[in-house]
């Protein structure tokens, strides 16, 4: 190897330099990027109009205790052990349902459509079977599923605390259509059937009998006019991968989603319906879970989220469940028109949806 | 037999050639870590501490342990001739428990019991619980805290090592120099992890500790609060730093020797190959899932896409490194330029099989989930955790079985 003089070191450095501008900062910002990362053109979907959409809020409560919770969890393993390997606490929960820590999330969603008709699609079936027949019987699921008042259960994702409480449906009407993601677990269809496992313990005593409709990801599915599901692929964690939500198209308002956590992101959501669905550019409305602090923790990177929302000019957002009580309260502080609840059915606080409130889109 | 420095005298042979003992090598480092991953880490294995911060501390303080006794310490405790002499099952076995021994001290009583206690919360599990955050976030907080100070170690220790020839313990014969260099070392720790990390804790909780940490100053530039995106250019620089060192030999570095020349060369060369490293990774990542969304989730979010370019780069270290230990770095018969050439595509190459193959074995081997981006999962676990073991083969176990010792060399 040649040695080293000033000279030599220089033209090397000076060579490198250039090279290494090219091969980041060059390519990376300026001529090259454009080149190698070109806008994208998407397609966007006609999805029809419906009028309104009224979402009566089931059950957001989960858990009643983060702590217990995450206590399970943290004894289990973490957030990547599988959920039905999990040993959750079922007894002596000071501020839970009869000792339990399980509760669960429940949303109905009331559409009218432009002929003034109306059609109501359950949002996710919770947790803690007790629970839910309360809640059910509380606010009437239970007579509308009797009477068959309710379209199909629409299971957002088979995470244990949207799923597991499925038997408090299928009791009042074993054969309801079911729309899932194509990405359940094989023990989420084990429970559907009539199983049990028993760590968390879970089982379900009516097995499914209805039509089970199966939503590929990435698929726009009309569902009514006005209406449709849209399935992302998407890891969810404890073993669960994939959600879909429910997207409106509002006459004179414009678009609107409502969702289960949201495991995708806000913003992903937001983005995809820009870009995906006709009318998108402007979001309307908002309901669900929105997955940030659920366990009231927090992360820099959620302050990334809150702070991008307003670009969105969301017009009213409701949300509760595994949003978290610092999120609404970082998003309130960031003039995102966050709609108050009335705190009651177990649900904390209402500075958020909470347990028996309504929302009208 | 007198041996002066054990990784300057020793002579490794191939047992069963080159390739066949790469091989050999190869396989008996993934079985162990495979048997290590399931006792230890697996979400479906026996303790299961991937979950992942809380693991990840404990992985990262063994590499420090393993970088810091050869690096800096040069073996200390352990005399060379005990080095030459003995097993390198044995050897290597006592090694590795004393690099273990070391990265529980650190995590469980240095961070979690006496700076958590006595200086700064966040890097005690029980001090967060009892401010009420709960069980696992305290636990993963508190293992963050640990882990990203150990990132910060694993960057400082080769720059200072490899450019500032570990002053002052070359010149103080004594094991008081190589005490003061690690002392040195844990200084310049200290000062990277306040200026780069601390931060990202102060915003961490709610509301923000405005009043004792200073806001994070690369949000404007970089379009993210979260300190992901320093721990990626941190992992890329160390990752620049070893393939410098070994796929390239140390060129261009190695042509300057006079001091304070190569360490301002070091710190520069290496500093802008991760940025080759840092922005490359960041543009293909562009390339291939479009822009990143601030505030978007797993592969749109932008401290995620800083963070991946970080773990890319260390996919890249790994390879360059089995490459080097295993298989002699291959090619050497041609002028440096060529060889270095060839090397860069072989590992750039094999950097991209590994990177499928993880991505689509991980789950079912690893017990993690499916997908690329996802706060619950951290690679560098695994990459860590696989560069201790194969460096602690490399230094600790004379690449044993594949080679053996030629004795006798300083006799």
């Amino acid at each position: 190897m040649d040695k080293v003089t000033r000279r030599n070191f220089i033209r090397g450095m000076s060579a490198g330099t250039v090279a290494g501008y090219f091969a980041t900062t060059g390519v990376a910002s300026t001529v090259f990027k454009k080149a190698l990362t070109p806008e994208k053109t998407f397609a966007k979907t006609d999805i029809g109009e419906c009028k309104s959409v009224t979402v009566k809020c089931i059950s957001e409560t989960s858990w009643f205790n983060n702590k217990v919770q995450m206590g399970d969890f943290k004894r289990c393993g973490g957030g990547l052990v599988r959920q039905h390997e999990v040993k959750f606490t079922n007894e002596g929960v000071a501020d839970g349902y009869k000792g339990r820590n399980a509760g669960g999330y429940s949303t109905l969603v009331d559409i009218e459509f432009l002929d003034g008709s109306h059609k109501k699609v359950l949002l996710d079936t919770g947790w803690n079977v007790d629970w839910m027949n309360h809640r059910f019987e509380e606010e009437g699921i239970d007579r509308m599923l009797r009477n068959k008042e309710i379209e199909f259960l629409f299971v957002s994702h088979d995470h244990y605390d949207h799923f597991w409480g499925v038997e408090a449906t299928l009791k009042h009407w074993p054969d309801i259509a079911m729309m899932i993601p194509n990405t359940f677990m094989k023990e989420s269809y084990e429970l559907l059937a009539g199983g049990s496992f028993p760590n968390p313990p879970i089982s379900n005593a009516v097995p499914h009998k209805g039509e089970l409709i199966k939503h590929d990801i990435g698929k726009i599915y009309q569902l009514f006019p006005g209406v449709v599901s849209v399935t992302f692929g998407v890891p969810c964690g404890r073993g669960v991968y994939g959600e879909q939500v429910l997207i409106f198209n509002l006459q004179d308002k414009g678009i609107a989603t409502v969702s289960g956590c949201c495991h995708m992101g806000l913003i992903t959501l937001m983005e995809y319906m820009k870009h995906h669905i006709k009318g998108g550019e402007e979001v309307y409305g908002v309901y669900g879970g929105l997955h940030v602090s659920p366990y009231d923790d927090w992360d820099p990177m959620n302050d990334d989220l809150v702070l991008n929302i307003p670009k969105y000019k969301v017009k009213r957002l409701g949300c509760n469940h595994c949003t978290g009580y610092i999120t609404a309260e970082k998003m309130i502080k960031a003039g995102i028109p966050v709609v108050k609840g009335t705190g009651r059915n177990k649900t904390r606080r209402d500075i958020y949806l909470g347990n028996g409130d309504t929302f009208v889109l | 037999m007198k041996v002066n420095y054990w990784l300057d005298d020793r002579k490794l042979e191939a047992r069963f050639g080159l390739l066949g003992s790469g091989l050999v090598n190869l396989v008996i480092l993934f079985g162990v870590f495979l048997g290590l991953w399931y006792i230890f880490m697996n979400p479906r294995g026996i303790l299961r501490m991937y979950t992942p911060m809380y693991g990840y501390a404990y992985v990262q303080w063994l590499l420090i342990g393993v970088l810091s006794t050869v690096l800096i310490y040069r073996y200390w405790p352990v005399s060379q001739e005990f080095l030459a002499e003995k097993h390198p099952l044995f050897k290597g076995l006592l090694l590795l428990a004393m690099n273990l021994v070391f990265s529980v001290v650190m995590v469980n009583v240095v961070f979690q019991t006496i700076v958590g206690h006595m200086g700064v919360s966040y890097f005690s599990e029980t001090v967060l619980e009892s401010l009420k955050i709960n069980p696992y976030n305290s636990r993963e907080y508190s293992s963050t805290a640990a882990l990203m100070m150990g990132a910060m170690a694993a960057l400082i220790i080769p720059i200072w090592s490899l450019h500032f020839y570990n002053w002052p313990e070359r010149e103080i014969k004594t094991p008081s120099g190589k005490h003061t260099s690690f002392l040195l070392v844990l200084f310049f720790v200290t000062i990277g992890f306040v200026l780069v990390l601390h931060p990202h804790f102060g915003i961490l909780f709610y509301p923000w500790q405005e009043f004792t940490a200073a806001f994070p100053w690369w949000e404007k530039t970089f379009n993210t609060l979260s300190g992901r995106f320093n721990l990626g250019w941190m992992v890329s620089w160390t990752a620049a730093i070893w393939f410098i060192q070994v796929t390239y030999e140390g060129y261009p570095i190695a042509l300057v020797k006079k001091q304070p020349w190569r360490a301002i060369a070091g710190i520069l060369v290496t500093f802008a190959l991760a940025m080759v490293f840092f922005f490359g990774f960041t543009l293909f990542q562009e390339i291939v899932w479009g822009a990143p969304m601030r505030g978007g989730k797993y592969v749109l979010a932008v401290d995620w896409r800083y963070l991946h370019a970080g773990e890319t780069a260390m996919f890249m270290l790994f390879m360059a490194l089995i490459h080097a230990f295993y298989f002699g770095n291959w090619p050497r018969k041609f002028a440096l330029e060529v060889n270095i050439l060839v090397r860069t595509l072989i590992v750039s190459a094999t950097t991209i099989v590994f990177y499928l193959l993880y991505y689509k074995y991980s789950p079912l081997l690893l017990g993690t989930q499916k997908g690329f981006g996802n706060p619950q999962q951290f690679p560098l676990v695994v990459i860590s955790l696989l560069v201790s073991l194969l460096l602690a083969h490399h230094w600790y176990f004379d690449r044993w079985p594949g080679e053996k010792a030629v004795k006798n060399l300083s006799d």
